[in-house]
Protein backbone atom coordinates (compact mmCIF):
# COMPACT_ATOMS: atom_id res chain seq x y z
CA UNK A 1 0.00 0.00 0.00
CA UNK A 2 1.22 3.49 -1.01
CA UNK A 3 2.00 6.02 1.56
CA UNK A 4 -1.08 8.98 1.62
CA UNK A 5 2.04 11.18 1.25
CA UNK A 6 3.33 9.76 -1.66
CA UNK A 7 2.75 12.57 -4.80
CA UNK A 8 1.43 11.17 -8.72
CA UNK A 9 4.76 12.45 -9.73
CA UNK A 10 6.76 10.04 -7.07
CA UNK A 11 4.29 7.25 -7.93
CA UNK A 12 4.41 8.20 -12.19
CA UNK A 13 8.74 7.98 -11.54
CA UNK A 14 8.17 4.22 -9.70
CA UNK A 15 6.21 3.03 -12.50
CA UNK A 16 8.15 4.46 -15.02
CA UNK A 17 11.12 2.37 -13.48
CA UNK A 18 8.80 -0.92 -14.35
CA UNK A 19 6.62 -0.55 -10.30
CA UNK A 20 3.48 -2.10 -10.81
CA UNK A 21 2.46 -1.19 -7.32
CA UNK A 22 2.99 2.34 -8.41
CA UNK A 23 0.68 1.82 -11.64
CA UNK A 24 -1.72 0.45 -9.61
CA UNK A 25 -2.23 3.47 -7.41
CA UNK A 26 -2.02 6.04 -9.72
CA UNK A 27 -4.87 3.83 -11.43
CA UNK A 28 -7.33 3.83 -7.96
CA UNK A 29 -6.24 7.54 -7.87
CA UNK A 30 -7.47 9.02 -10.96
CA UNK A 31 -9.62 6.14 -13.12
CA UNK A 32 -12.87 7.51 -11.87
CA UNK A 33 -11.81 11.42 -12.41
CA UNK A 34 -10.54 10.11 -15.97
CA UNK A 35 -14.42 8.34 -16.54
CA UNK A 36 -16.15 11.10 -15.26
CA UNK A 37 -14.24 13.78 -17.50
CA UNK A 38 -14.92 10.97 -20.43
CA UNK A 39 -18.54 9.95 -19.87
CA UNK A 40 -19.32 14.07 -19.90
CA UNK A 41 -17.93 14.78 -22.97
CA UNK A 42 -18.45 11.60 -24.83
CA UNK A 43 -22.57 10.62 -24.42
CA UNK A 44 -21.88 7.36 -25.85
CA UNK A 45 -20.90 5.04 -22.71
CA UNK A 46 -19.38 2.39 -24.90
CA UNK A 47 -16.75 4.92 -26.78
CA UNK A 48 -16.70 6.38 -23.34
CA UNK A 49 -15.30 3.18 -21.84
CA UNK A 50 -13.12 2.74 -24.98
CA UNK A 51 -11.23 5.48 -24.60
CA UNK A 52 -11.11 5.06 -20.77
CA UNK A 53 -9.22 1.83 -22.15
CA UNK A 54 -7.50 3.85 -24.61
CA UNK A 55 -6.31 6.72 -22.10
CA UNK A 56 -4.68 4.44 -19.92
CA UNK A 57 -3.02 2.43 -23.07
CA UNK A 58 -1.90 5.96 -24.17
CA UNK A 59 -0.09 6.27 -20.79
CA UNK A 60 1.47 3.31 -20.41
CA UNK A 61 2.97 3.77 -24.36
CA UNK A 62 4.42 7.30 -23.82
CA UNK A 63 5.32 6.87 -19.35
CA UNK A 64 9.12 7.10 -21.16
CA UNK A 65 8.28 10.51 -22.33
CA UNK A 66 6.52 11.83 -19.59
CA UNK A 67 8.61 14.65 -17.51
CA UNK A 68 8.22 13.96 -13.73
CA UNK A 69 9.40 17.63 -13.05
CA UNK A 70 6.06 18.34 -14.41
CA UNK A 71 2.27 17.96 -12.42
CA UNK A 72 1.24 14.39 -13.33
CA UNK A 73 -2.49 14.95 -13.49
CA UNK A 74 -2.47 17.64 -16.52
CA UNK A 75 -0.01 15.33 -17.83
CA UNK A 76 -3.19 12.63 -17.82
CA UNK A 77 -5.80 15.03 -19.10
CA UNK A 78 -4.04 16.10 -22.30
CA UNK A 79 -3.63 12.87 -23.21
CA UNK A 80 -7.24 12.32 -22.47
CA UNK A 81 -7.99 14.95 -23.56
CA UNK A 82 -6.65 14.57 -27.20
CA UNK A 83 -8.32 11.20 -27.35
CA UNK A 84 -12.00 13.03 -26.88
CA UNK A 85 -10.65 15.62 -29.47
CA UNK A 86 -9.98 13.46 -32.09
CA UNK A 87 -13.20 11.83 -31.12
CA UNK A 88 -15.39 14.27 -31.46
CA UNK A 89 -13.28 14.67 -34.61
CA UNK A 90 -14.35 11.88 -35.91
CA UNK A 91 -18.18 11.55 -34.94
CA UNK A 92 -19.16 15.06 -34.85
CA UNK A 93 -20.01 16.77 -31.45
CA UNK A 94 -23.03 18.92 -32.79
CA UNK A 95 -24.88 16.00 -33.03
CA UNK A 96 -24.60 14.60 -29.70
CA UNK A 97 -25.07 18.16 -28.29
CA UNK A 98 -28.45 18.51 -29.75
CA UNK A 99 -29.66 14.40 -29.45
CA UNK A 100 -28.60 14.38 -25.51
CA UNK A 101 -30.29 16.66 -23.51
CA UNK A 102 -33.56 16.01 -24.78
CA UNK A 103 -33.17 12.38 -24.36
CA UNK A 104 -31.97 12.84 -21.53
CA UNK A 105 -34.92 15.20 -19.88
CA UNK A 106 -37.05 12.61 -20.89
CA UNK A 107 -34.79 9.70 -18.90
CA UNK A 108 -35.03 12.45 -16.02
CA UNK A 109 -38.57 13.05 -15.89
CA UNK A 110 -39.16 9.09 -15.84
CA UNK A 111 -36.90 8.41 -12.92
CA UNK A 112 -39.23 7.33 -9.70
CA UNK A 113 -38.92 9.80 -6.73
CA UNK A 114 -36.89 7.90 -4.69
CA UNK A 115 -34.05 9.65 -3.11
CA UNK A 116 -31.42 7.42 -5.04
CA UNK A 117 -33.01 7.95 -7.75
CA UNK A 118 -33.66 11.76 -7.48
CA UNK A 119 -29.83 12.04 -7.02
CA UNK A 120 -29.77 10.40 -9.93
CA UNK A 121 -32.48 12.33 -11.88
CA UNK A 122 -30.73 15.47 -10.71
CA UNK A 123 -27.07 14.53 -12.38
CA UNK A 124 -29.02 13.65 -15.31
CA UNK A 125 -30.38 17.06 -15.53
CA UNK A 126 -26.90 17.83 -14.75
CA UNK A 127 -25.41 16.42 -17.64
CA UNK A 128 -28.36 17.54 -19.74
CA UNK A 129 -27.70 20.82 -18.57
CA UNK A 130 -23.77 20.92 -19.41
CA UNK A 131 -23.97 19.31 -22.68
CA UNK A 132 -26.21 22.45 -23.74
CA UNK A 133 -23.31 24.57 -22.60
CA UNK A 134 -20.59 25.78 -25.46
CA UNK A 135 -18.03 23.55 -25.57
CA UNK A 136 -15.02 25.26 -24.02
CA UNK A 137 -17.41 25.72 -21.02
CA UNK A 138 -18.16 22.34 -20.78
CA UNK A 139 -14.64 21.10 -21.12
CA UNK A 140 -13.27 23.45 -18.72
CA UNK A 141 -16.22 22.81 -16.09
CA UNK A 142 -15.42 18.84 -16.42
CA UNK A 143 -11.57 19.25 -15.53
CA UNK A 144 -12.54 21.21 -12.83
CA UNK A 145 -14.98 19.60 -11.21
CA UNK A 146 -14.73 15.88 -12.29
CA UNK A 147 -11.31 15.78 -12.99
CA UNK A 148 -10.27 18.41 -9.82
CA UNK A 149 -7.62 20.30 -12.08
CA UNK A 150 -6.88 23.86 -10.80
CA UNK A 151 -7.67 26.73 -12.86
CA UNK A 152 -3.68 26.91 -13.97
CA UNK A 153 -3.83 23.19 -14.29
CA UNK A 154 -6.57 23.20 -16.75
CA UNK A 155 -5.10 26.40 -18.89
CA UNK A 156 -1.88 24.01 -19.30
CA UNK A 157 -4.53 21.35 -20.47
CA UNK A 158 -6.39 23.26 -22.24
CA UNK A 159 -4.13 25.01 -23.92
CA UNK A 160 -5.25 28.53 -22.70
CA UNK A 161 -4.94 31.34 -20.51
CA UNK A 162 -5.57 30.94 -17.10
CA UNK A 163 -7.93 33.69 -17.22
CA UNK A 164 -9.55 32.24 -19.96
CA UNK A 165 -9.82 29.25 -17.94
CA UNK A 166 -11.64 31.14 -15.08
CA UNK A 167 -14.50 33.10 -17.25
CA UNK A 168 -15.35 29.85 -18.78
CA UNK A 169 -16.19 27.71 -15.30
CA UNK A 170 -17.73 30.90 -14.07
CA UNK A 171 -19.96 31.44 -17.22
CA UNK A 172 -20.63 27.90 -17.25
CA UNK A 173 -21.41 27.62 -13.76
CA UNK A 174 -23.87 30.65 -14.18
CA UNK A 175 -25.69 29.10 -16.63
CA UNK A 176 -25.77 25.59 -15.03
CA UNK A 177 -27.30 27.61 -12.23
CA UNK A 178 -29.85 29.29 -14.44
CA UNK A 179 -30.96 25.64 -16.03
CA UNK A 180 -31.04 23.76 -12.74
CA UNK A 181 -33.38 26.51 -10.40
CA UNK A 182 -34.19 26.02 -7.61
CA UNK A 183 -31.28 24.48 -6.68
CA UNK A 184 -30.71 25.10 -3.12
CA UNK A 185 -34.89 24.53 -2.21
CA UNK A 186 -35.04 28.39 -2.44
CA UNK A 187 -36.89 30.02 -4.85
CA UNK A 188 -35.53 31.67 -8.04
CA UNK A 189 -34.38 34.94 -8.68
CA UNK B 1 -17.08 44.70 -2.84
CA UNK B 2 -20.71 45.36 -4.12
CA UNK B 3 -23.35 42.61 -5.24
CA UNK B 4 -22.47 42.69 -8.90
CA UNK B 5 -18.94 42.10 -8.63
CA UNK B 6 -19.57 39.10 -5.79
CA UNK B 7 -21.99 37.35 -7.40
CA UNK B 8 -18.87 37.28 -10.37
CA UNK B 9 -16.92 35.48 -7.90
CA UNK B 10 -19.60 32.96 -6.03
CA UNK B 11 -19.16 30.58 -8.13
CA UNK B 12 -14.89 30.38 -7.07
CA UNK B 13 -15.87 31.43 -3.74
CA UNK B 14 -18.45 27.86 -3.56
CA UNK B 15 -15.66 25.99 -4.58
CA UNK B 16 -12.67 27.21 -2.84
CA UNK B 17 -11.21 28.81 -5.64
CA UNK B 18 -10.38 32.35 -4.08
CA UNK B 19 -7.63 34.13 -2.93
CA UNK B 20 -7.90 34.50 1.01
CA UNK B 21 -8.05 38.49 0.23
CA UNK B 22 -11.00 38.33 -1.90
CA UNK B 23 -12.76 35.17 0.19
CA UNK B 24 -12.79 37.90 2.98
CA UNK B 25 -14.03 40.84 0.83
CA UNK B 26 -16.49 38.71 -0.77
CA UNK B 27 -17.62 37.07 2.68
CA UNK B 28 -17.93 41.09 4.10
CA UNK B 29 -20.45 41.48 1.61
CA UNK B 30 -22.48 38.30 1.93
CA UNK B 31 -22.70 39.11 5.43
CA UNK B 32 -25.21 42.01 4.87
CA UNK B 33 -26.74 41.13 1.50
CA UNK B 34 -29.64 38.37 1.25
CA UNK B 35 -29.57 37.86 -2.29
CA UNK B 36 -25.93 37.57 -2.54
CA UNK B 37 -25.91 34.96 0.01
CA UNK B 38 -29.06 33.27 -1.42
CA UNK B 39 -27.09 33.05 -4.51
CA UNK B 40 -23.96 31.28 -2.67
CA UNK B 41 -26.26 28.34 -1.44
CA UNK B 42 -27.30 27.78 -4.95
CA UNK B 43 -23.50 27.76 -6.58
CA UNK B 44 -22.84 25.46 -3.60
CA UNK B 45 -25.41 23.64 -4.34
CA UNK B 46 -24.52 23.41 -7.46
CA UNK B 47 -20.49 22.72 -6.82
CA UNK B 48 -21.61 19.71 -4.28
CA UNK B 49 -23.87 18.42 -7.40
CA UNK B 50 -21.10 18.71 -10.06
CA UNK B 51 -18.76 16.74 -7.30
CA UNK B 52 -20.98 14.11 -6.86
CA UNK B 53 -21.86 13.67 -10.30
CA UNK B 54 -19.21 11.50 -12.14
CA UNK B 55 -19.64 8.31 -10.29
CA UNK B 56 -17.10 5.82 -10.40
CA UNK B 57 -15.70 4.06 -13.21
CA UNK B 58 -17.23 0.82 -13.37
CA UNK B 59 -15.53 -1.99 -11.73
CA UNK B 60 -15.36 -4.86 -14.35
CA UNK B 61 -14.12 -1.99 -17.09
CA UNK B 62 -11.68 -0.89 -14.02
CA UNK B 63 -10.06 -4.22 -13.71
CA UNK B 64 -9.65 -5.01 -17.04
CA UNK B 65 -7.43 -1.91 -18.15
CA UNK B 66 -5.57 -2.27 -14.98
CA UNK B 67 -5.18 -6.07 -15.70
CA UNK B 68 -4.12 -5.15 -19.10
CA UNK B 69 -1.35 -2.65 -18.23
CA UNK B 70 -0.05 -4.79 -15.33
CA UNK B 71 0.59 -7.71 -17.83
CA UNK B 72 2.05 -5.56 -20.08
CA UNK B 73 4.73 -4.27 -17.70
CA UNK B 74 5.16 -7.91 -17.02
CA UNK B 75 5.85 -8.46 -20.01
CA UNK B 76 8.54 -6.02 -20.63
CA UNK B 77 10.76 -6.89 -17.41
CA UNK B 78 13.28 -3.46 -18.21
CA UNK B 79 16.74 -4.10 -18.35
CA UNK B 80 19.01 -4.18 -15.23
CA UNK B 81 22.10 -3.37 -16.26
CA UNK B 82 23.05 -2.19 -12.99
CA UNK B 83 27.29 -1.42 -12.93
CA UNK B 84 27.10 -3.16 -16.39
CA UNK B 85 26.08 -0.41 -18.18
CA UNK B 86 28.86 1.69 -17.30
CA UNK B 87 31.16 -0.49 -18.09
CA UNK B 88 29.67 -0.61 -21.73
CA UNK B 89 29.29 2.55 -21.96
CA UNK B 90 32.76 3.11 -21.48
CA UNK B 91 33.76 -0.02 -23.36
CA UNK B 92 31.77 1.67 -26.17
CA UNK B 93 33.13 5.16 -26.18
CA UNK B 94 36.78 3.71 -26.21
CA UNK B 95 36.14 1.89 -28.92
CA UNK B 96 34.74 4.56 -30.91
CA UNK B 97 37.73 6.67 -29.67
CA UNK B 98 40.11 3.96 -30.86
CA UNK B 99 38.29 3.89 -34.46
CA UNK B 100 38.24 7.53 -34.58
CA UNK B 101 41.99 7.84 -33.95
CA UNK B 102 43.18 4.83 -36.23
CA UNK B 103 40.86 4.40 -38.72
CA UNK B 104 39.31 7.89 -39.43
CA UNK B 105 42.42 9.86 -38.65
CA UNK B 106 44.50 7.55 -40.94
CA UNK B 107 42.17 7.87 -44.15
CA UNK B 108 41.96 11.75 -43.80
CA UNK B 109 45.82 12.43 -43.94
CA UNK B 110 45.69 14.00 -47.33
CA UNK B 111 42.39 16.23 -46.51
CA UNK B 112 43.88 17.19 -43.26
CA UNK B 113 41.85 19.43 -41.23
CA UNK B 114 42.98 22.71 -39.68
CA UNK B 115 43.01 22.74 -36.01
CA UNK B 116 39.74 25.53 -36.06
CA UNK B 117 37.97 22.99 -37.97
CA UNK B 118 38.50 20.19 -35.49
CA UNK B 119 37.68 22.21 -32.50
CA UNK B 120 34.21 23.72 -34.38
CA UNK B 121 33.50 19.71 -35.51
CA UNK B 122 34.10 19.05 -32.03
CA UNK B 123 32.18 21.38 -30.58
CA UNK B 124 29.16 20.82 -32.59
CA UNK B 125 29.93 17.50 -32.43
CA UNK B 126 29.45 17.45 -28.69
CA UNK B 127 27.00 19.55 -28.34
CA UNK B 128 24.56 17.70 -30.64
CA UNK B 129 25.61 14.51 -29.21
CA UNK B 130 24.53 15.92 -25.41
CA UNK B 131 21.67 17.63 -26.33
CA UNK B 132 20.70 14.26 -28.15
CA UNK B 133 21.17 12.05 -26.24
CA UNK B 134 20.08 14.81 -22.91
CA UNK B 135 16.58 14.94 -24.85
CA UNK B 136 16.33 11.60 -25.41
CA UNK B 137 16.70 10.03 -21.18
CA UNK B 138 14.26 13.03 -19.98
CA UNK B 139 16.92 16.06 -18.86
CA UNK B 140 20.30 17.21 -18.47
CA UNK B 141 21.14 17.99 -15.67
CA UNK B 142 24.67 19.83 -14.73
CA UNK B 143 23.71 19.44 -10.93
CA UNK B 144 24.51 16.52 -9.09
CA UNK B 145 26.97 14.96 -12.12
CA UNK B 146 23.76 12.92 -13.79
CA UNK B 147 25.32 12.41 -16.66
CA UNK B 148 24.05 8.89 -17.62
CA UNK B 149 26.19 6.40 -19.34
CA UNK B 150 24.52 6.97 -22.66
CA UNK B 151 25.64 10.65 -22.04
CA UNK B 152 29.28 9.26 -21.26
CA UNK B 153 29.30 7.24 -24.19
CA UNK B 154 28.43 10.84 -26.16
CA UNK B 155 30.82 12.21 -24.73
CA UNK B 156 33.65 9.98 -24.86
CA UNK B 157 32.39 8.80 -28.71
CA UNK B 158 32.29 12.96 -29.67
CA UNK B 159 34.80 14.65 -27.10
CA UNK B 160 37.54 12.20 -27.12
CA UNK B 161 37.48 11.00 -30.43
CA UNK B 162 37.92 14.71 -31.97
CA UNK B 163 40.43 15.05 -29.62
CA UNK B 164 42.41 11.95 -30.56
CA UNK B 165 42.07 13.27 -34.16
CA UNK B 166 43.44 16.64 -33.00
CA UNK B 167 46.51 15.90 -30.70
CA UNK B 168 48.06 12.50 -32.18
CA UNK B 169 49.97 12.38 -35.10
CA UNK B 170 48.30 11.29 -37.82
CA UNK B 171 51.35 9.45 -39.02
CA UNK B 172 51.40 7.35 -36.39
CA UNK B 173 47.90 5.98 -36.63
CA UNK B 174 48.41 5.74 -40.48
CA UNK B 175 51.33 3.61 -40.13
CA UNK B 176 49.64 1.92 -37.67
CA UNK B 177 46.28 1.14 -40.11
CA UNK B 178 48.78 0.29 -42.86
CA UNK B 179 50.85 -2.30 -40.70
CA UNK B 180 47.44 -4.15 -39.34
CA UNK B 181 46.93 -7.36 -41.44
CA UNK B 182 43.29 -6.75 -41.14
CA UNK B 183 43.41 -3.80 -42.94
CA UNK B 184 45.33 -4.59 -45.73
CA UNK B 185 43.27 -7.83 -46.21
CA UNK B 186 40.34 -5.52 -46.32
CA UNK B 187 41.16 -2.93 -48.64
CA UNK B 188 43.44 -5.35 -50.67
CA UNK B 189 41.15 -7.98 -50.94
CA UNK B 190 37.54 -7.45 -50.23
CA UNK B 191 37.80 -3.77 -51.83
CA UNK B 192 36.71 -0.74 -51.56
CA UNK B 193 32.77 -0.95 -50.88
CA UNK B 194 32.80 -3.87 -48.25
CA UNK B 195 35.01 -1.50 -46.54
CA UNK B 196 32.46 1.17 -46.64
CA UNK B 197 29.80 -0.98 -45.32
CA UNK B 198 32.35 -1.73 -42.66
CA UNK B 199 32.08 1.65 -41.67
CA UNK B 200 29.31 2.41 -42.32
CA UNK B 201 27.96 -0.19 -39.87
CA UNK B 202 30.16 0.92 -37.61
CA UNK B 203 29.18 4.58 -37.87
CA UNK B 204 25.74 4.53 -38.11
CA UNK B 205 24.30 1.12 -36.39
CA UNK B 206 25.86 2.17 -32.79
CA UNK B 207 24.14 5.56 -32.38
CA UNK B 208 21.20 4.38 -34.09
CA UNK B 209 20.89 1.40 -31.66
CA UNK B 210 21.35 3.20 -28.82
CA UNK B 211 19.19 5.96 -29.60
CA UNK B 212 16.26 3.61 -30.93
CA UNK B 213 16.54 1.09 -28.41
CA UNK B 214 16.52 3.89 -26.05
CA UNK B 215 12.69 5.05 -27.51
CA UNK B 216 11.88 1.77 -28.21
CA UNK B 217 9.82 -0.57 -26.10
CA UNK B 218 8.71 -3.67 -28.69
CA UNK B 219 5.29 -1.27 -29.59
CA UNK B 220 5.52 -2.46 -33.24
CA UNK B 221 2.75 -0.02 -34.07
CA UNK B 222 4.32 3.36 -32.83
CA UNK B 223 7.41 2.19 -34.59
CA UNK B 224 7.30 4.88 -36.88
CA UNK B 225 7.74 7.74 -34.94
CA UNK B 226 10.35 6.13 -33.13
CA UNK B 227 12.39 6.02 -36.37
CA UNK B 228 11.63 9.40 -37.46
CA UNK B 229 13.16 10.80 -34.56
CA UNK B 230 15.90 8.22 -33.88
CA UNK B 231 16.95 8.48 -37.48
CA UNK B 232 17.20 12.08 -36.91
CA UNK B 233 19.05 12.27 -33.45
CA UNK B 234 21.78 9.36 -35.68
CA UNK B 235 21.56 11.99 -38.64
CA UNK B 236 23.15 14.46 -36.28
CA UNK B 237 25.07 12.69 -33.69
CA UNK B 238 27.41 11.64 -36.68
CA UNK B 239 26.85 14.20 -39.20
CA UNK B 240 30.42 14.94 -38.71
CA UNK B 241 32.23 12.14 -38.65
CA UNK B 242 30.17 11.53 -42.43
CA UNK B 243 31.81 14.92 -43.50
CA UNK B 244 35.05 13.46 -42.09
CA UNK B 245 35.14 10.33 -43.98
CA UNK B 246 34.03 11.75 -46.58
CA UNK B 247 36.17 14.00 -47.87
CA UNK B 248 38.24 10.70 -47.62
CA UNK B 249 36.41 7.79 -48.69
CA UNK B 250 33.53 9.66 -50.93
CA UNK B 251 29.51 9.27 -51.44
CA UNK B 252 29.70 5.17 -50.86
CA UNK B 253 30.07 5.99 -47.01
CA UNK B 254 26.75 8.04 -46.64
CA UNK B 255 25.17 4.66 -48.00
CA UNK B 256 27.19 2.24 -45.91
CA UNK B 257 25.79 4.53 -42.82
CA UNK B 258 22.17 4.31 -43.96
CA UNK B 259 22.49 0.86 -44.34
CA UNK B 260 24.14 0.77 -40.59
CA UNK B 261 21.59 3.03 -39.27
CA UNK B 262 18.34 1.11 -40.40
CA UNK B 263 19.97 -2.01 -39.06
CA UNK B 264 20.73 -0.07 -35.85
CA UNK B 265 17.10 1.25 -35.68
CA UNK B 266 15.36 -1.82 -36.30
CA UNK B 267 17.40 -3.91 -33.93
CA UNK B 268 16.97 -1.67 -31.63
CA UNK B 269 12.89 -0.43 -31.75
CA UNK B 270 12.59 -4.04 -32.23
CA UNK B 271 14.86 -5.26 -29.60
CA UNK B 272 12.80 -3.33 -26.44
CA UNK B 273 16.26 -2.62 -25.02
CA UNK B 274 15.07 0.25 -23.08
CA UNK B 275 18.04 1.61 -21.92
CA UNK B 276 15.28 4.76 -20.84
CA UNK B 277 14.10 2.52 -18.29
CA UNK B 278 17.28 1.56 -17.42
CA UNK B 279 18.78 4.89 -16.54
CA UNK B 280 15.66 6.03 -14.72
CA UNK B 281 16.26 4.65 -11.57
CA UNK B 282 19.45 6.49 -11.27
CA UNK B 283 17.16 9.91 -12.23
CA UNK B 284 15.29 8.80 -9.20
CA UNK B 285 17.79 8.61 -6.83
CA UNK B 286 19.69 11.01 -7.38
CA UNK B 287 16.61 13.77 -7.35
CA UNK B 288 15.92 12.57 -3.67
Amino acid sequence: MQSVSTTDEELMARYQAGDPAAFSELFTRHRDRVYGFLTQQIRDPDRAADLFQETFLRLHESRGRYDRERPFAPWLFRICRNLVSNEHRRSGRSKEAVTAPEELDQAATQTAAHDVLETSQMHDQLRAALVCLPSEQQEAISLSFFAGLKYSQIADVAGATEDAIKQRVRRGLAALRNRLQPLSGDEPT
Amino acid sequence: MDCQRTQALLGDLARGELVLSEATQARDHLAGCADCARQLKEYEALTELLVSAPGAAPAELSTKVETQILSALAQEAPVALGAGRWALAVAGGLATVLFHATVLNGRVDTHALSAAELVIITALWSALAIGAFGWMVGRVRLRGTDLSPIGLFALLTSGLGSLGLLVCPQETYFALWESSSASNWLWQSVGAWSSYAVFGILYGLPPALVVSSALGDRVLPAIGRRWLVSAGAAVLLWLPATYVQCSALGPGLLIAWAVGAVGGLTAGSLGGIRLRDAVTPTFGRMST
